[in-house]
This record gives C-alpha cells, sequence and structure tokens, in this order.
C-alpha cells in the first residue's frame, strides 16, 4: 500500500517502464540489454525501488520489441519474430494504428494473466521450497541448468558446455567451506570471486555489440506517421477475436515462463502456433489478421509473470532477463531462492502490485505515447552503438570502481561473441555463474551428511523426481522436433 | 578434413577442460568428505565429455557452406574496446571516451561523416551526465587532474 501513498515509487516504475520501450522499441536493443545497461543504476536504490524499476523495464523492453515488428517489419527484440508476420502486414494495409492498439491491449492482458499466475503460484511453490534440504536443492537446481540448457539453443551439448562454463565461472575465488582460493591466477581481484555485473554487462550488452556490428546495415527504415486519433481503431477488431484466444495464449505464455529458460520468443512462437493450428481459417494467418496479433503478444506478455514464479519460488529464474535481475538481486544483497519469500516478505507486496501497476502503465503509456514511440523504430541503430558500447564499459568500472571490471567486461564480451559465432548459448552461462555456488554447496552438504554416498538423491523422493525429470527433459530433446529459433 | 565450428569449439573446450583441470591439483585434497578440488574435478570431466561429443559430431556432420563471416567490424571494435579499457585510467575519461566513440562510430563505415563528427561530443557528454552527475560516480580524470 505504500505504493500508492509514495509518488517517489510510482515515478520510478513509470521511468522504468518508459525506458523499457524506448530501448525495445529500437530495432536492435533488446530487452536483455536494456536490464543489464540499466541494472547499474538501480544499485544506490533501495531493494524495493531497485525491484521495482527493474519490473517496469522488464515489462516494458518486452512491450517495445512488437512496435519495431509491426511498424517497420524489423523485430525489436527476438520476443516480436512471431508479432512481425501479421502486425507488419496490418501497417502495410494502412492499419498500423490499428495493429500498435491490438499490440498494446494483447500485452495488458497478458501481463495481467501472468500477474495472477504469480500472484497465485509464488507464495505456494515457496512455501513447497522451503521444506527442501540439500539434496533437493542440488537436485532442482541441476534441473534448471538442463532444461535451460535444452531450450535456450538448438545443440543440448552445446547448451550443457555452456552451462558448464558458466560453473566453472563461479568456482573462482575463495571456496565457499575452506577458506582456500580456487583459480585465481595470482589476481588478488579474483579472490572474492567474479563479479556479477561486469559479466552480464558483457555477454548481454558487450557480445551483442559485437555481433550486430558484423551484420549487414538495412536499408533506410521509414515508418509511417501514427495519427492519435486512430489509436482506438483496434477496439471493434476484439470482438471477432474473441476472448477465448487471450486466455489460451495466455496460459500457454504464462506456462512457457515457469519453465527456466525458455523465454518469450518461445512462448510467443507456440501461443502463434496453437492458434493457427485451432483457427476455422488457418490459411488467413501471415495476411494480416487480429488473431495473428493478439496471440503472440498475450503469450510474450503473459511469459514475463511467468519467468518471475520460479525465481522468487526456488531463486531460479525463468528467462534471460529475469537471470539479470536475479542477478540484481544478488548484488542488492539478497538471497534469491525459497528464503526470498520468507526473509524478505516486505518485498513481496510491493512486487505484486508493482507488477500489476507497470502493466497499467504500459496501457496507458503505450497508447497515449504510441506516435512517439512509433518514431524510434526507425532510429538507425549505428548512431546509437558508441554510446551503448562507452556506457556499458563505463556502467562496469562504476560497479566496482576499478579499471579490473572493465577487464572482466571486455574478457566476458570476447567469450559471448565467440560462444554466438560457434553456436553456442549464452543464458546458460550467466544461470550457470548464478547458480554455481549453490549447487556445489548443496551437493557438497548432502554427500558430508551421507557420508559420500551419492545415494542420498534417489532415496528422497522429491529429489528423485526432480533427477527423473531432468533425464527425461534431456533425452526427449533428443527425439522432439524443433523450431530452429 | 574441413576445421568446422563444431571441430574448433570442441577442441578448444577439450583443451580448456584440461587447463581447468590442471588448476585443481594445486588444491588441498580432504579425505572422507567433498573438498575444494571435488566440484571442480567433476566440472572438468563433464566439459571435456560433452567436448569429445562435439568434436564426434563435427566428424559426422558434412560441412556445409557458411555464410562468409564478416569479421572486420567484430575485431575493429574490439580492439577499439580494449585500447579503451586500458587507458581508461591512466589517461582519464574525457579523453579517452571521446577517442572511443569516434573511432567506433567511424570504424561502422557511417558515410554522413558530419555526423559520425557529433556523435562523440554528445556521447561523451551524456555518459559524463549521467555518471557522474546524476549517480555520483567519481569518474578517472586521468591527465587532466
Amino acid at each position: 500500500m505504500i505504493l500508492l501513498t509514495d509518488p517517489s515509487i510510482l515515478l520510478l516504475l513509470a521511468s522504468g517502464v518508459v525506458l523499457g520501450v524506448f530501448v525495445g522499441a529500437i530495432p536492435g536493443l533488446t530487452a536483455t540489454l536494456a536490464i543489464a545497461l540499466l541494472l547499474p543504476f538501480t544499485f544506490h536504490l533501495p531493494s524495493v525501488q531497485a525491484l521495482l524499476m527493474l519490473t517496469g523495464i522488464y515489462v516494458g523492453g518486452i512491450y517495445g520489441g512488437s512496435i519495431t515488428a509491426i511498424t517497420i517489419g524489423i523485430p525489436g527484440a527476438p520476443a516480436s519474430t512471431m508479432t512481425l508476420l501479421d502486425g507488419n502486414k496490418m501497417a502495410q494495409a494502412g492499419k498500423t494504428e490499428a495493429a500498435l492498439g491490438l499490440a498494446t491491449f494483447s500485452s495488458f492482458i497478458g501481463g495481467i494473466a501472468g500477474g495472477l499466475m504469480l500472484v497465485l503460484f509464488a507464495p505456494q511453490l515457496a512455501r513447497l521450497a522451503l521444506r527442501f534440504q540439500s539434496p533437493e536443492m542440488f537436485s532442482l537446481i541441476l534441473l534448471a541448468l538442463v532444461a535451460v540448457s535444452t531450450v535456450s539453443g538448438s545443440s543440448l551439448t552445446k547448451g550443457l558446455a555452456s552451462s558448464i562454463l558458466g560453473l566453472m565461472l563461479s568456482t573462482i575465488g575463495l571456496d565457499k567451506m575452506v577458506p582456500v582460493g580456487r583459480f585465481t591466477l595470482g589476481l588478488p581481484h579474483l579472490l572474492v570471486g567474479i563479479a556479477i555485473l561486469p559479466v552480464v554487462i558483457g555477454l548481454f550488452a558487450l557480445a551483442e555489440l559485437f555481433c550486430q556490428v558484423g551484420e549487414e546495415r538495412s536499408k533506410k527504415l521509414k515508418s509511417q506517421p501514427i495519427r492519435f486519433k486512430r489509436v482506438f481503431d483496434f477496439a471493434p477488431m476484439l470482438v471477432t477475436v474473441g476472448w477465448k484466444l487471450f486466455a489460451k495464449s495466455a496460459g500457454i505464455g504464462a506456462f512457457v515462463g515457469a519453465l527456466p529458460g525458455a523465454g518469450a520468443a518461445m512462448s510467443a512462437f507456440l501461443a502463434y502456433t496453437e492458434a493457427k493450428r485451432s483457427s476455422k481459417h488457418p490459411e488467413s494467418f501471415g495476411t494480416g489478421i487480429p488473431e495473428g496479433i493478439v496471440a503472440p503478444e498475450t503469450a510474450n506478455n503473459a511469459m514475463t509473470g511467468g519467468a518471475f514464479v520460479p525465481m522468487l519460488a526456488f531463486g531460479i529464474p525463468g528467462d534471460a532477463v529475469t537471470a539479470v535481475i536475479l542477478g540484481g538481486l544478488m548484488i542488492q544483497g539478497l538471497t534469491p531462492g525459497p528464503q526470498l519469500l520468507r526473509d524478505n516478505a516486505e518485498l513481496m507486496a510491493p512486487l505484486f502490485i508493482g507488477y500489476f501497476l507497470a502493466y497499467i502503465l504500459v496501457l496507458i503509456i503505450g497508447l497515449g505515447l504510441l506516435p512517439l514511440f512509433a518514431r524510434l523504430a526507425s532510429v538507425d541503430r549505428v548512431y546509437l552503438f558508441a554510446t551503448v558500447a562507452a556506457i556499458s564499459l563505463v556502467a562496469a568500472y562504476a560497479s566496482e570502481r576499478t579499471s579490473f571490471a572493465m577487464y572482466l567486461t571486455l574478457a566476458t564480451g570476447f567469450l559471448g561473441f565467440l560462444l554466438r559465432r560457434f553456436g553456442y548459448p549464452l543464458v546458460p552461462v550467466l544461470l550457470g555463474l548464478l547458480l554455481g555456488a549453490p549447487l556445489e554447496t548443496n551437493f557438497r552438504r548432502a554427500l558430508i551428511v551421507s557420508e559420500s554416498s551419492g545415494w542420498i538423491f534417489f532415496t528422497s523422493p522429491i529429489s528423485a523426481i526432480l533427477l527423473i525429470i531432468s533425464a527425461v527433459l534431456a533425452v526427449s530433446f533428443l527425439y522432439l522436433p524443433r523450431n530452429s529459433n | 578434413m574441413r576445421l568446422t565450428r563444431d571441430l574448433i569449439s570442441g577442441g578448444t573446450l577439450l583443451g580448456l577442460s584440461i587447463l581447468y583441470y590442471s588448476g585443481t591439483r594445486s588444491l588441498p585434497s580432504t579425505r572422507d568428505t567433498p573438498g575444494p578440488a571435488f566440484f571442480p574435478i567433476l566440472l572438468s570431466v563433464a566439459l571435456a565429455l560433452l567436448a569429445l561429443v562435439i568434436i564426434a559430431q563435427g566428424l559426422r556432420k558434412h560441412p556445409t557452406e557458411q555464410a562468409s563471416a564478416r569479421l572486420f567490424k567484430p575485431l575493429a571494435a574490439m580492439v577499439l574496446t580494449t585500447l579503451y579499457a586500458i587507458t581508461f585510467e591512466p589517461v582519464g575519461f574525457l579523453p579517452t571516451t571521446f577517442m572511443y566513440t569516434l573511432l567506433l562510430t567511424l570504424s561502422f563505415g557511417l558515410k554522413r561523416w558530419r555526423v559520425a563528427l557529433v556523435i562523440p561530443f554528445i556521447s561523451t557528454a551524456f555518459v559524463y551526465l549521467l555518471f557522474e552527475l546524476a549517480l555520483g560516480v567519481r569518474l578517472p580524470m586521468g591527465l587532466l587532474s
């Protein structure tokens, strides 16, 4: 309730949403990059404020990507690839305002549905997770790493290799149980371990820039001007779409979001495919029909709520952006995991309320400022690269106040660039780094309790079930047909 | 045999796992309970196995023609960024950020050079305002101090 009485918190949330939409609407700048770059600006804020601002950026960034997809036919973020199909066709037919309005409204509905899932499930799951002991926590984290490795790339082996690289990074520094420095290469800076923020910036901002620099520059981009009085043209279309598609897409989105690492792009893809499959006129998809915008936009925004569930309940993020937010919480000194909801109960109510408010803001700001945001879509990213690169490195410096943090960002930027060039996903690396310490500590603690018998992971029923799910997930990956992106 | 992406990356990961394993040799070993070296040894074994699978996959796959990757621009960006990180503290924020954003923008091949000359002024001022004034971070002044 403090939220509604303290205008400064609301302002912070609103500025987060605007920043998120702003960055998301510029082609080539994704929500992950936005969060990675804006993370340093939440440092000096108290935990609640920082969390709300990050939530605002997340929600705004996912929404912003669809603006680019519709107006100029280039997805602002991978999540909006499906929105592009019908959204851009509708814009070409002269109904840009209707397409954007539809996307905004669907985002709002999807977001609210995801929020309901968050409020309903996160506390329940966290209560369950509180009973977890070392063997169960170990198996749960292992499941998360296997899941993120299977869904985030086209190859299971490469995904797993990425996770292990992240885990290896997490072992650098003082051992958590015995005071011994590991893999420090004689550098005193490494004794305290790898700092999270420089790695996040390196992997998701700098590596992204290095990759995009090598891509072909797109032709001159032109978007039609948006007339404000036509923004509400979408309303009559809602009648033909019907509530069922909203409900189904939101369900798909929230469920996919709760899977570690699956993310917005996959939820949008699945919802679009399902809408097309169950439609009475599947051949009209891709020609600019409202259903083709509603399904993916509802799903990828419902995903954001779903992605928060495992992060709050287990300390395991549901997608790349929540992984970065988790890093932000750790920098704030909070321990993610089941303890978070117990020890920091004061954070939860503001987060839940803030999440819903963020989507109400998306609806208001989105519809109100559409003409302005639509112009951003034609900004040539080349003008922004240098500034984004400079902010990345200075942000890394500012986080630790040493040049060493810049070198770390630089090194992980190179690593991220190489990994992407060779077809390895980056999200598992970050997840491995974040979850490495709890994985190892719980593993060793369980083995000490059981006097070095590995059976302890199978005699606990919950742990055994989690391990079986991991194995099934990994094996089924080898047989399931997949979309290439 | 052509070197494919899988063979190169698999081989590198194999080398990395051996290097990482050798780093565990100096760690104290503990009897009975798993010590500091225990988990890293498991990681190095797992990475080595995965690397072997990736290499095997690379050998089995027929090398397909790959679109020639553009490497010049990313390489130029990496070299410039390295120079920026090295000179940032000793030379100072203002001159290095100005040069970095100028050279970086030029290396992208921006044809409109007048725009390319304006960008470093704007971005240096923007970064300065953002960090020094809005966030209160003391940026190194280097030679100018």
